[in-house]
């Protein structure tokens, strides 16, 4: 592998302390991108930084309502969590859809934000469930949703010198479902063709909120505000699902790639979206 | 170069050694404690032969610093025995089932299957498949691994 200069931060004072000093250096968490990003010639770091010792970047919270969820929780962590699996099911299904159980015991909630990958899995979960991110540095720390976050492929909001330290989002509700469903080329380690979440909350059969995201559409993951916005105050049934989903053209813009081509994503869009809604409504009532 | 000192225990063996900061735990296992059963498939983290136990979780010992098994406990297939010195119900039914063809993945697939035997001594058929989904095997041999878990499953039984 490239050679690289690598400190282990003890603790999170003495991470700040390190990206101070360095700020240009590269953080390793999980190291499932890093060491293959590394090996590719991707990434050359002069430094890195593993902050797998950072105990304070472990751990989830919920308070008030909310929930926090330090970086450097792992997928399986998410994944195996009977808090999330009834309050957010999205997100504890999207992480157990990354690469394989092996991989998901390293990686990490942090990694696959900053990573900025668009077909990254839990970032449409994320985003569907108004994450935000706290960012720390020695100076202090700052809020950004996660949307404001995520710039393009590869690039995000992170400035020299900052880490992700945690993730946030307001519990869900019980009059809510959430979902997430992924196409792949096969069921593990595939990076997805295309992947969705979606929210949504009831009131006596009647939409009164909706959120739908994307991924693997565009060079970010997307909102589909013109789907939201037609599913607001409709009643919950197929024939609304149906009509919404073809608005889903007006947030995406997908390419060709390896892994499919950009009229085979035009094709499966509406339906991967009309399908995520289906499960996030079946969910109402079953998810708290 | 950045040198660390990585103190770590391999098969139950306390071992203290310089790394440097880029190499992996595959290196270290297989280069340094010439330990050389774990195996280097594709060293970008899809194949799974170099699958080894962490701390109770198996984990792909090439997308691992070796800094970062600082104090853990791994377990390599070299660890793997029975009583006696016997081989360990794992290895002795992917013997059974004839779930080895060229063997290179084997170890990878030993080491997954083991961790998964240690969490859960009664998986479905479907948790087998869900737990190896990260060993890839080139021979094709994926029903009789499967088999070969399923048998191991049913001997472990036997031994508590």
């Amino acid at each position: 592998m490239f050679d690289f200069e690598l400190v282990v931060a003890r603790d999170l004072q003495h991470l700040l302390a390190l990206l101070a000093h360095d700020p240009d250096a590269r953080i390793v968490a999980g190291a499932t991108d890093f060491i293959p990003f590394v090996n590719a010639g991707k990434w050359r770091p002069r430094l890195a930084i593993d902050i797998t010792g950072v105990q304070e970047l472990r751990g989830c919270w919920p308070a008030d309502g909310w929930v926090e969820i330090g970086s450097l929780v792992t997928h399986s962590e998410l994944s195996g969590s009977a808090f999330l699996r009834q309050k957010a099911a999205a997100l504890a299904e999207a992480a157990a859809a990354v690469a394989d159980p092996l991989i998901r015991a390293r990686a990490t909630i942090g990694g696959n934000i900053c990573t900025a990958s668009p077909a990254a899995d839990i970032v449409p979960a994320l985003f569907i469930l108004g994450a935000e991110l706290t960012l720390l540095n020695q100076a202090g720390s700052r809020r950004l949703p996660l949307s404001a976050f995520l710039i393009g492929p590869g690039k995000t909001a992170l400035r020299p010198g900052e880490v992700l330290a945690a993730i946030r989002f307001p519990v869900p509700t019980a009059r809510t479902g959430t979902a997430f469903l992924k196409l792949g080329r096969r069921q593990a380690m595939a990076i997805s063709v295309a992947n969705a979440a979606a929210f949504v909350e009831l009131d006596d059969g009647r939409i009164t909120a909706c959120r739908l995201a994307l991924g693997a559409l565009a060079p970010t993951v997307v909102r589909c505000a013109a789907v939201e916005a037609y599913l607001k105050n409709k009643r919950w049934n197929a024939a609304s699902l149906a009509e919404s989903a073809a608005l889903v053209f007006e947030a995406i813009c997908p390419i060709d790639d390896v892994r499919a081509s950009a009229s085979y994503r035009r094709a499966i869009a509406p339906q991967l979206a009309q399908r995520v809604l289906v499960e996030a409504g079946e969910k109402i009532g079953r998810q708290s | 170069m950045s040198t660390h000192t990585l103190s770590i225990t391999v098969n139950g063996h306390p071992y203290t050694a310089p790394v440097s900061g880029s190499t992996t735990l595959l290196e270290f296992l297989r280069d340094t404690l010439r330990l050389t059963g774990t195996k280097n498939g594709c060293a970008e983290g899809d194949c799974g032969a170099c699958a080894v136990i962490m701390n109770g979780q198996a984990v792909k010992s090439c997308l691992v610093l070796a800094i970062q098994a600082n104090g853990a406990s791994i377990e390599t297939v070299e660890g793997l025995h029975g009583m006696a010195g016997s081989l360990h119900p794992v290895q002795e039914a992917f013997v059974e089932a004839g779930a080895v063809q060229c063997g290179y993945c084997t170890p990878g697939m030993l080491m997954s299957a083991k961790a998964l035997l240690d969490a859960n001594p009664a998986p479905t058929r479907e948790e087998i498949r869900t737990a190896l989904a990260g060993n890839l095997c080139r021979c094709t041999g994926y029903m009789k691994i499967i088999a070969a878990v399923e048998l191991a499953a049913s001997k472990l039984e036997m031994l508590r």
